[in-house]
């Protein structure tokens, strides 16, 4: 029987006719930049000296055909196979869990491949940023209608099917929403194009094809095991902002044109909770979220001396909310909008605190692009303790559960009292966010988290079914009967149709 | 200075955010200029960016990767532009490009590094103390040149330095080539001009250190900057005025590091032309119709201090060189979309025209591609680097832009295009 290591200079061979000498490498120094990304599991497999997390090859292809030529000749010889795009990935979906994995890079998939003004869609490349999209689409009155609170130079398409938790929701819903069909490349190297791409000549505009939407399987937590989007057609809005305002005084971003915010505090939680469900109700504005007072501390900040200072101050109110409000059609519409949200926050006890809005100008810029909203991650890592979608009326009981999980596990620097909440589509649900900071480099922190995270986990999603936690691996794991109760036998099922030698992402979905 | 154990906390709490690789994301304005790492762009593994370098430097501190050849590669093929430092140390107080430095020396003190291509270089630093073998009395050429052969002969030029609180730092950069000694000479035309009395070292003058800093010969990189320093101090220089933007950079962001007493500041001859265009004391020596754009040199921008951690501020000299560009009457002047802490490096920077000169042309050629997008005829810049880099660049490539020094501007606006 011929082992692995003995293949290797052929496989080696078959890959660089592929992508080209330039674009494999099996070089040490070159894997080990894959081998670790933001999530805690990886973090501790470094710590643990998991060997297996560091690929066997990289191989970074130009286009669709590479890609499925790639993915052939990986099962052909049963390589398992890692899709990396940008790599900002907090659930150590891009690094390999088994040994002599394949990281396929896609970098090159970086163009912008149309913007259609008149039927306002853009078809891009996975490797297409948010920030890079919209630097055009703004130019022409455009926009995706969001950034996560992540850096806006993750890959959009790759973001939005892991959700697209974003503080534009109030108005724009969730990014997976703007999703509107896409190119995929099976693990057998087939090519599925969903919506009305599956029909020849008829366009990229519509969710629906012939027949069911296929789109749904490869979205949100598919998780790079089903298959690799090579292109995505996305929906865009009207920016009413003009161009993109320079930042002229080093942070203190203007906010774009015909943009207004307002920073509400309110006395309580659950006053707080009366207001957003007002305001979320009542049709206005577009972004409407939490901030909870450590991301305001961090995102203000220059240093992590300042952040842990002006923290320590209770600098940053707690209970604070921030809205936006967008001139779309008119100045009227501004007028307007800010007419009701006096209203509401005047009858909801909340307080508008206008003296914040120079302090807390960051968001002026984060709001839309995502920039030095990365700060959060000075302490060392970030991890996401939970993240729960949920009904609006959970508020309170997930504040609750959250803050017992708090108390029991102090974090080291920042106690993170408020969760941040994203308000989604006028209200109808929330996504709603609790994390804590740590020293990657610390095995005690990274122990410490890691409990943490389950605990809220087994708490707030298992035990007070309180919401839908969206960050654990692999799903099957975690969900077994108590789910469906058959749920994670079909997706073994589909894993099967999919990806009959099981090369695409494994361990990550299901386990076979 | 610092080991690369010391940076342990860094090379672990990479949040591998990307930020390294693009501009900063507030500031991109269009998507084909938006990458930002030079290394990134041409080798594209993601170990040539910063991210993940920071990798390869905590698996090198936990002796988990050994030496190889791709391993140099890794290490070396990275102008040291800052575009990482800038972004990386806005949002998370990291500096990228010191660890690298760091991984370099380590590399060198272990006697794997550094690769054979940048030995003539480091050998010439041994022999000449500078980095173009040549010997060190050629310092004093250009000065004879300049009296000889362009000034009055009433005119008095500087002396030694001896009798003078404000020295002009001219680097190494005259002994390249001929046609690099007109930077110096302009300066010291510039500043006859405004009746500013500086010293010169001439053959006294040796270099900064900056190649060895740079490769990674941390211990060589000391001797000089100990050499430099008590020779200015024992000088009695009060302000040191640096032509050349490594010198400068090397002599406010890296000689501290030293720990030796410094009793000069260290000032960029732009600055102090500024200064002089402000007091009304210099104008711009005649007018020119001409269509530009100004790439700002690392070493004068997000690299002349030590990032903006902590600052709260831009931190690179960047209003300065626009405004002397803009008081040319005739200049049209045009931004590129990479601009100030978020430029592109030219390619030339850590010396890689030496070691790597298809990487640096690449960049180059990269550079000279979003300059001519904005509709330029001309790119203008300060420093002899980016100027060379260019120029060679061009030269190979057929592209018709201009590349002019900005003093070379100020001064002669026509220059040697007077029969155009």
């Amino acid at each position: 029987m011929t082992k692995m290591n003995d293949k290797r200079p052929m496989i080696y061979d078959v890959l660089a006719d592929i992508v080209g000498e330039k674009f494999i490498s099996d070089d040490p120094a070159v894997r080990q930049a894959y081998s670790k990304d933001a999530s805690l599991s990886s973090v501790w497999r470094k710590h643990e000296k998991d060997a297996s997390s560091v690929p066997g090859w990289v191989v970074l292809p130009a286009d669709a055909d590479q890609v499925q030529d790639v993915l052939r000749a990986c099962n052909r010889y049963g390589i398992p196979v890692v899709t990396i795009n940008t790599g900002v990935n907090m659930c150590g979906l891009c690094v390999p869990m088994v040994k002599d994995s394949l990281v396929l890079d896609l970098k090159r998939l970086d163009k912008i491949i149309q913007i259609d003004e008149k039927n306002m869609t853009a078809v891009v490349q996975p490797h297409v940023s948010f920030a890079r999209l919209q630097s055009e689409t703004m130019k022409r009155g455009l926009w995706n209608g969001g950034t996560p609170l992540a850096p806006s130079n993750v890959g959009i398409v790759s973001n939005m099917m892991f959700n697209g938790i974003w503080q534009s929701a109030l108005a724009y819903g969730q990014g997976m929403r703007s999703l509107i069909n896409m190119k995929v490349v099976l693990p057998n190297g087939d090519i599925i194009q969903t919506g009305s791409r599956a029909m020849p000549g008829a366009g990229n505009f519509w969710w629906s094809g012939p027949g069911p939407c296929l789109k749904g399987i490869f979205e949100f937590t598919h998780y790079g095991a089903l298959g690799i989007v090579v292109e995505a057609t996305i929906k865009l809005h009207r920016w009413a902002g003009g161009e993109w305002p320079e930042e002229t005084v080093y942070d203190r971003p203007r906010l774009p044109e015909n943009h207004r915010i307002f920073y509400i505090e309110y006395p309580d939680f659950k006053s707080a909770e009366s207001g957003m469900y007002r305001i979320s109700h009542a049709g206005i504005g577009t972004h409407l979220n939490t901030i909870p007072d450590v991301f305001n501390a961090y995102d203000t900040q220059s240093t992590q001396e300042q952040t842990e200072k002006t923290y320590r101050e209770g600098m940053w109110p707690k209970n604070l909310i921030y809205v936006v409000l967008a001139g779309i059609s008119s100045q009227r519409q501004l007028d307007y909008e800010e007419k009701v949200l006096r209203l509401i926050v005047e009858e909801t006890n909340g307080t508008f605190r206008e003296d914040l809005r120079e302090i807390l100008s960051t968001w002026h810029g984060d709001a839309f692009r995502s920039g030095d909203s990365v700060r959060m991650t000075r302490h060392g890592g970030y991890a996401i303790q939970r993240m729960c979608t949920s009904q609006i009326e959970t508020y309170e009981k997930l504040h609750d559960a959250h803050m017992e999980i708090v108390k029991k596990y102090p974090h080291y620097i920042l106690d993170e009292e408020t969760p941040e909440i994203y308000v989604y589509d006028r209200g109808y649900f929330t996504i709603n966010e609790a994390d804590n900071y740590y020293d990657q480099s610390d095995i005690d922190e990274v122990t410490h988290a890691r409990l943490q995270s389950k605990e809220a986990f087994i708490s707030h999603t298992r035990e007070d079914k309180l919401g839908w936690y969206i960050h654990m691996e692999p799903l099957t794991t975690i969900f077994g009967p108590e789910v469906g109760p058959n749920f994670h036998l079909w997706l073994k099922r589909m894993k099967n149709i999919f990806d009959p030698n099981d090369i695409m992402n494994p361990d990550k979905l299901v386990r076979m | 200075m610092k080991q690369l154990e010391a940076y342990r906390w860094d090379a672990w709490n990479c949040y591998r955010d990307s930020m390294c690789k693009y501009v900063f994301t507030w500031h991109i304005k269009s998507e084909r200029f938006a990458r930002m790492c030079p290394s990134l762009i041409r080798y594209q593994f993601d170990a040539f960016c910063a991210q993940g370098r920071l990798d390869v430097a905590r698996a090198l501190i936990e002796g988990e990767l050994e030496w190889s050849d791709r391993l140099l590669d890794v290490v070396y093929k990275c102008q040291l532009c800052g575009g990482c430092d800038y972004v990386c140390g806005r949002v998370k107080e990291i500096q990228p490009g010191r660890i690298i430095q760091a991984m370099r020396a380590k590399l060198v003190a272990e006697g794997k590094a550094p690769p054979p291509e940048f030995l003539p270089l480091m050998e010439s630093l041994k022999q000449y103390q500078n980095p173009y073998e040549t010997p060190n009395a050629n310092r004093s050429k250009w000065v004879r040149d300049l009296y000889h052969d362009e000034l009055p002969g009433d005119e008095a030029l500087p002396d030694g330095g001896d009798s003078r609180e404000t020295l002009l730092y001219v680097g190494c950069s005259p002994l390249r080539d001929p046609s690099a000694e007109a930077m110096p000479k302009t300066a010291v035309k510039i500043l006859m001009k405004a009746g500013v009395d500086v010293g010169l070292l001439e053959d006294r003058e040796k270099c900064c250190g900056n190649p060895s800093l740079r490769i990674g010969d941390q211990e060589e990189f000391v001797a000089f900057a100990r050499e430099n320093i008590q020779m200015f101090n024992k000088l009695g220089v009060k302000k040191l005025v640096c032509t050349c933007p490594f010198c400068y950079s090397t002599f406010r962001r890296d000689y501290p590091l030293v720990g030796e007493t410094m009793n000069f500041e260290v000032v960029h001859i732009l600055e102090l032309i500024g200064e002089l265009i402000e007091q009304g004391r210099l104008k711009p020596a005649g007018s020119r119709e001409l269509n530009v754009t100004y790439h700002d040199p690392c070493h004068l921008g997000r690299i002349r201090s030590d990032g903006v951690s902590g600052t709260g501020a831009f931190t690179g000299l960047y209003d300065v060189p626009r405004n002397i560009l803009t008081s040319i009457p005739g200049i049209r002047f045009v931004e590129m979309p990479r601009t100030r802490d978020d430029s592109l490096c030219c390619g030339a920077g850590s010396w890689m025209k030496a070691a790597y000169p298809d990487f640096a042309r690449s960049t180059a050629l990269e550079r000279i591609y979003e300059a001519r997008s904005t509709g330029a005829e001309a790119l203008v810049t300060y420093c002899p680097h980016c100027e060379e880099n260019f120029e060679d660049a061009l030269r190979t490539s057929g592209n018709s832009m201009k590349v002019y020094n900005l003093l070379d501007l100020f001064l002669e606006p026509f220059g040697d295009d007077q029969n155009e």
